[in-house]
């Protein structure tokens, strides 16, 4: 009875250690840190991020590890560690003229 | 017996049915009421129920039910039959009699006896036909024409385009947008496979942070920052870069968008000794489009030389790798070479055609030759290819807009509809992604650069986070 019960003791603590992240958002001129829940959609993040700096959203790309980040992923489906970094990239446009 | 249900099909099918139940006998599968006949084509009617797809239909693929209105007694019912399948079959019977004569579709039965099986005799289980695949409607027209928003279109392994971006690809004269390039890039690598032929073709966001490394003056770069584009680059020995020139604006004025697109190729198959870029610019040398594309390959420059094992165990001045930059005298105009005359602002078309014409010449040099015949690669454009090249930027749009589109057809079509992603990157360090060059040296550089990125964590600690603690997200953590 007692082997069982301590695993049950521990669980919680550690879930809640985990629950929150650290995460870095930066355009490589400005760096804003955001510590989220890992099943917050990082919508709150991108919206938060955009206000902060005077942005507007659909003119920025967010990405992670090389790829493109959607407003309603979560660090948890994203596999993000605590103090990961998200980019950010001013949308760009080519035509020449 | 009541009206048999005839079946939705060519007229000689349904006639050649309605005569079979004209001798009944033959047919029964059961001497009560319900009759049941077997098909051996699939029943074509079942996507267009009113009620949408029936998968109960769907399942009984060859077969068609005859209902004659007698309910059968439990006691009845086909010894493979479970309970729980005669309540079902009773459910539905319940269900159908509460419709209207409205809402019932004329060319849907009932729901009949569930055939599950071939077995029909005493003894044998209950099998299950097989299962088509799920089939959808596709809604075809909105794939070229989709509504003009912001959203998501389709997504790519490494790239996603939004639907207005999708609507400009094939109007005459549109600019290109990062996602349309980068889409385009995904497309091209998927095609040809450049990868296992040690060719990379990097992203546009990808350029940016080569242009940023390849600007910094700093010496010990924290090359953490770009694994990603390590990731790509080592052990290739073309490195593909689509250049804009709002990098060096966006640096400068934190706010720029760009207004072209151009090419440069790096070439390091000796990258040991020297390296080579060339640049491609459909309008010659357009601003100071040649400066960022130098900054990207210096950003290239720098993650061979900190990669190197060669360069990893010598100091001293020799430490010095050549660098040498070329214009392409020879790329083709995007006005005066483009077929399709008057498409002003085509520039993108014009770089992603020449990315796919020089990643095939290329791909297909090695497939032909082995990849021991890579040194007789030459990426210089032979004098008139703009006239030989022939290119048509309006063709180019339309073939592009078609073959995204053919990708959301394809990811529509799956139960999933959506790209997986990757739950994990590997390590970027990994000689398991360097399929070209898996040689000693590999290992060496990569050992190198193993080592460099523990020193600087343990140098440089993690960063430094508030810890402030908030429900959902927390803003007062900005520095």
């Amino acid at each position: 009875m007692s082997d069982n019960g301590s695993p049950n003791h521990q669980k919680p603590e550690d879930a809640g250690q985990s629950e929150h992240l650290n995460i870095k958002v930066t355009d490589n001129n400005n760096e804003v840190f955001f510590k989220i829940k890992r099943t917050t959609q990082l919508k709150k993040l991108m919206d938060a991020f955009c206000d902060r700096q005077g942005k507007n959203i659909a003119s920025v790309r967010f990405l992670f590890d090389g790829q493109r980040v959607q407003p309603t992923d979560n660090p948890e489906t994203l596999d993000m560690q605590d103090g990961d970094t998200l980019e950010v990239h001013q949308e760009q446009i080519g035509g020449g003229c | 017996m009541s009206t048999p249900y005839r079946p939705n099909g060519p007229t000689h099918l349904r006639q050649e049915i309605v005569n079979l139940l004209a001798q009944p006998r033959h047919l029964l599968t059961h001497p009560q009421g319900n009759m049941l006949v077997v098909a051996d084509r699939t029943h074509d009617n079942f996507e267009t129920t009113k009620w949408g797809p029936d998968k109960s239909l769907q399942r009984r693929r060859y077969t068609i039910d005859v209902n004659t209105d007698v309910k059968w007694p439990i006691d009845r019912f086909p010894p493979h039959m479970t309970e729980a399948e005669i309540k079902d079959k009773f459910a539905r019977e319940a269900r159908w009699e509460k419709l209207t004569k409205e809402n019932r579709h004329p060319e849907i039965s009932p729901p009949g006896i569930i055939q599950k099986g071939k077995g029909k005799g005493k003894g044998k289980g209950s099998v299950l036909l097989p299962t088509p695949n799920d089939k959808k409607e596709l809604d075809r027209p909105s794939f070229y024409n989709p509504d003009k928003n912001f959203h998501e279109y389709v997504e790519f392994p490494n790239s996603m385009i939004q639907n207005n971006e999708m609507l400009e690809i094939n109007n005459y004269g549109s600019w290109y947008y990062d996602n349309t390039i980068a889409v385009g890039v995904d497309i091209i690598k998927n095609l040809t496979g450049c990868e296992k032929h040690g060719i990379a073709v990097m992203q546009p966001f990808m350029a940016r942070n080569l242009a940023i490394l390849g600007n910094s003056a700093a010496e010990d770069v924290d090359f953490r920052h770009y694994r990603t584009e390590v990731q790509m680059i080592t052990a290739k020995n073309f490195v593909f870069i689509p250049v804009n020139d709002a990098y060096l604006q966006y640096e400068q004025t934190g706010n720029s968008a760009g207004s072209h697109w151009a090419l440069v190729v790096v070439d390091c198959r000796d990258s040991d000794v020297s390296m080579k870029a060339r640049y491609y610019d459909s309008l010659g040398r357009y601003g100071n489009m040649m400066e960022i594309a130098k900054m990207c390959a210096q950003g290239v420059f720098e993650i061979i030389r900190a990669s190197s094992a060669r360069f990893a165990s010598r100091k001293g001045p020799d430490n010095n790798m050549n660098f040498e930059f070329e214009a392409d005298g020879n790329t083709p105009n995007q006005n005066k070479d483009n077929v399709s005359t008057g498409d002003r602002g085509a520039c993108g078309p014009f770089m992603l055609g020449l990315i796919k014409e020089l990643v095939l010449s290329i791909v297909d040099h090695v497939e032909d030759y082995g990849p021991l015949s890579m040194d007789k690669i030459d990426l210089k454009l032979p004098p008139g290819f703009g006239n030989d090249f022939g290119f048509n930027s309006q063709k180019a749009r339309w073939v592009l807009t078609s073959l995204i589109a053919r990708e959301k057809r394809i990811q529509d079509l799956k139960p999933l509809g959506k790209v997986l992603r990757k739950k994990s990157v590997e390590p970027w360090y990994s000689a398991a992604n360097h399929p070209c060059r898996t040689d000693t040296a590999l290992e060496a550089s990569c050992a190198y650069m193993r080592s460099r990125i523990h020193t600087l964590n343990v140098e440089k600690g993690a960063p430094a986070v508030p810890a402030v603690e908030d429900e959902d997200i927390d803003m007062e953590g900005i520095l």
